[in-house]
């Protein structure tokens, strides 16, 4: 992109050339982050839900004048390309040539007409809601959660698409990075995204949230491991950028080659004898999902991509919150028998602020043997938190994942399925 | 008329198709999109008059 904004920078100031760029990322936040950090400096829209049908990025069009599309995949290696496209006359094409009209607008979501639920109107209407919220802030648990409901009853639909399942996942995944999520989003954004996949494996946007998630050996780079020279690099030139609304998982920051495997000291259970008060759910809710290799959606996979990343977050419940002058909260992980992980306990990070109500969170591989087709991982989470009174507890938590590293079956394949 | 009024609003609208991309020698499929910062939204099909390049890409 830094290439773009440089060869590009004449022909904008002339007036001769403009713009735009189209991000297909669940955060927008990062995206500007890196727009503030490559002095990016032309109009940038956010299309999570890929209203525009790419099946990868990064692509690079030139529209003219008309409106009419002449070129895709332009280099940035090649400007005098760029530049006899700007200097054909064009005239504009004979007949319809008008351009389909936009396939969600503001207006759908604004509108009370009640349409059929699980209808693909009603889904636009629901993502209009999101992608426009009201008031302008973010957008409201009632949104999210007719958003969440509509894109997963038009799964059910005759006329189901693949995409319709890519957008049930980012549905669930805009919930589950919000406020207002809810127990079980993040594993079903990942499912949802499988289910996509698994009907079109060539479609690299939704591979790529699948991916995002996923374990190292999926990794065709690692997806944010810029964040942190942007942000220091911002700070240097005195242009301080707010933190992500979002904070970023090992896996989102992880390349295909890890780290050297850490010498580990001795593993001791923190409550072998399971003599801790449980909580029950009551304090904390525990969020559990696991993202597989991208490519058990091919039934050849090979065994080296048994592998899954699993996620695991805590959440204070009930007005409860974390202080930091507690120890900090930690995980004992039982991997299903033969599997392989590094190691059994794990430490979540510790709040910086005061005290919080955020989300913490840690994430770790696991890898199956090669027959496996999926597992079930238990463990138990330990922690302090703190009620409202101020009394704080140290309290026990149980769960149970299963891991899938095998194949789904699809749930609805019909023909014509895209 | 209170019926007719009330099958009228709940009338499936005809879905569109799925959304295909950018082909070359055919319009641009026109979108309305929030800038990333939310502050505005840009309707492609109003930005016509001027040559355009346009760049799809994610910042991973």
């Amino acid at each position: 992109m830094p290439v773009w904004r440089d060869i590009t920078k004449e022909l904008r100031e002339s007036g001769d050339l403009q713009v735009v760029g189209i991000v297909q990322e669940q955060h927008p936040d990062r995206t500007q982050l890196y727009a503030d950090w490559q002095g990016l400096d032309f109009p940038i829209l956010w299309d999570p839900f890929n209203t525009l049908g790419v099946e990868y990025v990064l692509i690079a069009s030139f529209v003219d004048a008309h409106g009419i599309v002449r070129a895709t995949g332009l280099s940035p290696k090649d400007p005098e390309r760029l530049r006899a496209l700007i200097d054909a006359k064009n005239s504009p094409p004979d007949g319809d040539w008008k351009a389909a009209e936009p396939w969600v607008t503001p207006s759908m979501g604004r509108t009370r007409i009640a349409h059929r639920p699980g209808s693909l109107e009603a889904v636009k209407a629901s993502m209009s809601r999101v992608l426009w919220p009201v008031p302008e802030t973010s957008p409201s648990k009632a949104a999210l959660d007719e958003l969440v409901g509509q894109t997963e009853k038009r799964l059910a639909a005759s006329d189901v698409q693949a995409a319709d399942h890519f957008r049930a996942g980012v549905a669930r995944r805009l919930r589950f990075d919000s406020s207002h999520g809810s127990q079980g989003d993040g594993q079903a954004a990942i499912d949802h995204w499988v289910q996509a996949l698994t009907r079109n494996p060539n479609q690299y946007i939704w591979r790529r949230r699948i991916q995002q998630w996923g374990p190292r050996l999926d990794k065709p780079y690692p997806f944010y491991d810029w964040v942190n020279q942007a942000f220091s690099d911002l700070k240097e030139r005195g242009q301080p950028h707010a933190p992500l609304q979002t904070v970023l998982s090992g896996s989102e920051v992880a390349g295909k080659r890890g780290p050297a495997r850490a010498e580990t000291s001795e593993q001791v259970e923190p409550d072998p004898g399971g003599k801790l008060e449980r909580d029950g759910g009551v304090l904390v809710g525990i969020e559990c999902a696991s993202a597989p290799h991208s490519d058990i959606v091919n039934p050849d996979a090979s065994p080296s991509e048994k592998s899954a990343r699993v996620h695991l977050s805590i959440k204070p419940l009930a007005g409860s919150q974390w202080t930091p002058d507690t120890d900090a909260a930690q995980v004992w992980i039982q991997a299903p028998e033969g599997w392989r992980m590094d190691n059994k306990l794990q430490t979540f990070p510790q709040p910086t602020e005061a005290s919080t109500k955020k989300r913490l969170a840690l994430d770790f591989e696991i890898h199956a043997p090669k027959e496996a087709r999926k597992g079930t991982l238990t463990g138990y989470v330990v922690y302090s938190i703190c009620k409202p009174d101020g009394v704080c507890l140290f309290r026990r938590q149980d769960f149970s994942l299963d891991v899938r590293v095998a194949r789904p079956k699809l749930k609805d394949a019909k023909p014509g399925s895209r | 008329m209170i019926l007719a009024l009330i099958a009228a609003l709940t009338m499936q609208v005809p879905a569109n198709p799925e959304p295909v991309g950018t082909q070359i020698d055919m319009p641009l499929q026109d979108v309305i999109l929030p800038t990333i910062d939310g502050q505005k939204s840009v309707r492609l099909s109003d930005l016509r008059g001027k040559p355009m390049l346009l760049i799809q890409f994610a910042s991973w």
